[in-house]
This record gives structure tokens, C-alpha cells and sequence, in this order.
């Protein structure tokens, strides 16, 4: 058993190295996505922490476009895209969906 | 179809990083087959079943009471995050907690008194918890008809049978028991482990536990969204691929193993949601004394804190299950196959634990 608690002691050690605190880097230009309800084909996009985030999302119904866990909503419909604008502070991974439940994108923010 | 994260969930976890994945599989293959070769050739750990809290039936009353002042906006945190996340983390520290909370417990009090069908075992309880997480994880709309025909059901259950009925077919009573083996404080959990009764259907309720937590994951990656297959077969599959697999590495045990995948839902169940009750269970304890623009404190979130509690609980379950089923092994196997015996089970074992570290990187 001994072995197996040095073992675990390393890893926990390793674990603690390999994902210290890392201080987000000023972010580079904005994310911009373009996105279809019509078409969902659902990625996951990395983004920075403090990123700023553009979405234009193009439907030929109407419908509201949302991101869970961040307060922006906006409506698209046929010849008028939504335009989502924002940056997201804290790190996570949030959904982009258009209601009720069509995942356009998902964000992973590091 | 978007699964809504946990019922309530907004945001959700950062995903484990790989090379922590793959780290924490190694060690819990190495840490399997050494404690194979390393730990003791006799068993050594005896049934003893906790003894059972006295009946305190006023407590209940009161959750009745409280229960009907809950604000309507609450009712969602309450159920998907204090219930079904608050209740079993509190029941491995302090063992089965919703027998003495469950206000529809007190339907047993004016019992007739009927003899419960040995047949039946925990099958109702797989049942309800495979409806539970149904509408967790697909329909979280559904609560509100989930919640008015649970009570039906176990009132009935508690009039006709009395208290057997909730100790074996209500589900939420059954997960929190099970969990409650774990406690430390009520005597070696060990113990507590291999005292679990083999019932008809106790491998249904581990498979469900174990096989919802796992689609909770895949079910919110945007590959499982392109894939475009309903998520209710998602589920069942994932139920089914539990169930399945289990059966086969034990299929000369049946259920004597069962109680061994306890500290693997376990230590599931915290790395699953351990962010969702620190975050959310402040909203939802805000919620419920009727304040509705909480903003809760996402310190204990911070992504180092995550990953280091998602892997430290998956590795600390794979490491008393193996001791549990090793133990209990010795018993069931004759002499001679003591150690190959062990073999399947094993690799069941670090199965679920490297699936579920690598969902964890998934999802």
C-alpha cells in the first residue's frame, strides 16, 4: 500500500503543477464566429478569459439566441442575423444556443 | 435536443486535462493490480449493518411544513441541486440522511401493513431513479409532473407496505442508504459495504447511478449534438452499457458485488457535481428564502480546485472499491482462484474509472 500512496502523492503533486493558476494573457484581436440555426453543427471553440466574443447568427426562423451563463440574448430571424457581442470573465465552458434547444457552439474559456 | 446541464446548471466545468486523464488512469490500473498482489489472502472484513437511526418522524413533519412555503422560482435548485447533489454528499459523511428528511416518509405511519414482494427488491427504485435522471438530464420541464407522481407513488407504497417500501423501492431512500454505507461515522464502511443486501434489482439502481452520471457527460459534448440521436436512448444505452458490462465481468457472482461500485458512484457523484452544489447550492439556498437575484461566490469553481477534486474523488473511489471487492471476493472465490478470479473484475473497475476520467475530459 505504501507504494501506492507515494504514487498518489505524485500524481496529486503533478496535478498541481500541471494546471497551476495561469494568468490570463492579454487577449489577442476578438473571437468571431459565424453560426447557423439552420445548420447547427455544433464545435467547441477555445476562447481566453476577458476575450471579446462576436457571434453572428443567421436563422430563416425566428428565434433567440442565448448563451448560458452570460447575460446577452438576441433575436435572429430570415435576412436579419443576431449579433451576440461579449466577453466572458470567468473561465468555463458555456453553450450557445438558440431556444429552445439547438447548441450552435459551445465556448471553452481558459 | 440541448442538455440542459444538470437540470439548473449555466456554465459548466472546464474540461480535465488530458495528460491528468491519462495520469489518473495509469494510476488507478497500477494501483488496482498492485493492491491484487499487495493486500491481504484472507478476508477480513465481517457484514456489520449500521445500526438504524431512531424514527424521528417530527423532522419530517416539519420538512412537510417547510416544503409547502417553498417559492415556486426555487423549486428546480431545490430538487436538482440541495436533493439530489446535497442529499447523498451528506449521506456518505453522515450516512442515510433522507430516511430521517423524506417528509413522505410519514405516509408509513398509518400503514396496513402489507408484506412487501421479495420479488420486487430495489427494480422500483432503479425505476424511479431511471425516471429521475430522465427528466435531470432530458425534460427538465417534466419536474414538476415527476414530483406529483413520485408522492403518489410512495404514498401509496408507504400506506400499503409501510416502511419497507421506502427502504427498498424509493429510489432517492435507496441512493442515499447505499451512499450512507460510506460514512465514517457509523463504523468501518467497509463493514457497512458487504453488509448490503443482495436484492432483486440492486444492480439496476448501481447501473442507473453509474450510467446517468455518464451520458450527463457525453450528452453535453457537441459531438452527441451532431450525432443527432435522441437523448432518452442515450441514456438507456448508457444504463444499459453499465448494466451490461457489469454483468459480464461478475456473471458468476450476480449481485454479491454490487455493494463494491458504491465508492465508484460515489466518488462519480462528487466529481460530477461537486462545482454545481458549491455554486448552485447557494443560489438555491438563496432561492429559497425568496431571493432571486443571488449572485453566488465562484471561488471553490476555480478550474485548479475542480480538476484536483474530480480526480482526487474518482481515484479515492476506485481505491475502495477494489479493496471492497477484493474482500469480498476472497469469500465468494475457492481458494485456487484468488487471484485470477479477481481478474474480470478489475478490469471492470478500471474501465468505469478510466471511462469515467476520460468523460471527464469530454464533457
Amino acid at each position: 500500500m505504501k507504494t501506492v500512496h507515494a504514487l498518489l502523492l505524485a500524481l496529486l503533486v503533478l496535478a498541481g503543477c500541471s494546471s497551476g493558476p495561469e494568468a490570463a494573457p492579454p487577449a489577442a484581436g476578438p473571437l468571431v464566429l459565424d453560426l447557423s440555426v439552420d445548420h447547427a453543427s455544433p464545435q467547441r471553440v477555445e476562447a481566453v478569459r476577458g476575450q471579446a466574443v462576436e457571434l453572428t447568427v443567421t436563422s430563416e426562423q425566428p428565434v433567440d439566441v442565448h448563451v448560458h451563463g452570460v447575460d446577452v440574448l438576441a433575436k435572429a430571424e430570415s435576412g436579419k442575423p443576431a449579433v451576440l457581442k461579449f466577453t466572458v470573465d470567468r473561465t468555463g465552458t458555456y453553450d450557445v444556443e438558440a431556444h429552445p434547444d439547438t447548441l450552435l457552439v459551445q465556448l471553452v474559456v481558459r | 435536443m440541448t442538455v440542459l446541464a444538470h437540470g439548473v446548471g449555466a456554465r459548466h466545468d472546464l474540461p480535465l486535462p488530458l495528460d491528468l486523464v491519462l495520469q489518473g488512469a495509469a494510476v488507478a490500473l497500477l494501483a488496482s493490480f498492485l493492491a491484487l498482489g499487495l493486500l491481504w489472502t484472507k478476508p477480513r472484513f465481517d457484514a456489520a449493518e449500521p445500526a438504524p437511526d431512531r424514527d424521528w418522524w417530527p423532522v419530517r413533519l416539519l420538512v412537510a411544513v417547510g416544503l409547502v412555503l417553498v417559492p415556486a422560482a426555487a423549486w428546480p435548485h431545490l430538487v436538482f441541486v440541495l436533493v439530489w447533489v446535497g442529499v447523498p454528499v451528506l449521506s456518505m459523511l453522515f450516512g442515510p440522511v433522507w430516511r430521517v428528511l423524506n417528509p413522505l416518509r410519514v405516509a408509513a405511519r398509518v400503514t396496513l401493513g402489507r408484506a412487501y414482494p421479495e420479488r420486487l427488491g430495489h427494480w422500483p427504485a432503479a425505476l424511479g431513479l431511471l425516471a429521475f435522471t430522465w427528466v435531470e438530464l432530458v425534460s427538465p420541464d417534466a419536474l414538476p409532473w415527476f414530483l406529483v407522481a413520485h408522492a403518489v407513488v410512495n404514498v401509496a407504497g408507504g400506506v400499503v407496505f409501510g416502511r419497507t417500501w421506502f427502504e427498498r423501492a424509493d429510489g432517492f431512500e435507496v441512493f442515499s442508504t447505499l451512499l450512507g454505507r460510506l460514512s465514517p461515522l457509523r463504523g468501518n464502511p467497509f463493514r457497512a459495504l458487504v453488509a448490503t443486501p443482495v436484492r432483486p434489482g440492486l444492480v439496476a439502481v448501481v447501473a442507473v447511478l453509474l450510467g446517468s452520471t455518464a451520458f450527463d457527460s457525453i450528452g453535453s459534448t457537441p459531438a452527441w449534438e451532431r450525432l443527432s440521436v435522441p437523448d432518452t436512448a442515450g441514456l438507456v444505452a448508457a444504463v444499459a452499457l453499465v448494466a451490461g458490462s457489469y454483468l459480464l465481468a461478475c456473471r458468476s457472482f450476480g449481485g454479491q458485488l454490487a455493494h463494491s461500485m458504491v465508492p465508484i458512484v460515489a466518488g462519480y457523484v462528487v466529481a460530477h457535481y461537486f462545482s454545481l452544489l458549491a455554486v448552485e447550492g447557494q443560489r438555491g439556498v438563496a432561492l429559497l428564502f425568496g431571493h432571486t437575484g443571488f449572485t453566488p461566490d465562484d471561488t471553490l469553481a476555480a478550474p485548479v480546485l475542480v480538476a484536483s477534486v474530480q480526480l482526487g474523488a474518482v481515484l479515492a473511489g476506485h481505491l475502495l472499491a477494489v479493496v471492497s471487492a477484493h474482500d469480498r471476493a476472497l469469500r465468494l472465490l475457492p481458494a485456487n482462484r484468488h487471484l485470477t478470479g479477481q481478474v474480470p473484475l478489475l478490469v471492470l473497475m478500471v474501465g468505469y474509472t478510466s471511462g469515467g476520467l476520460a468523460l471527464l475530459f469530454a464533457g
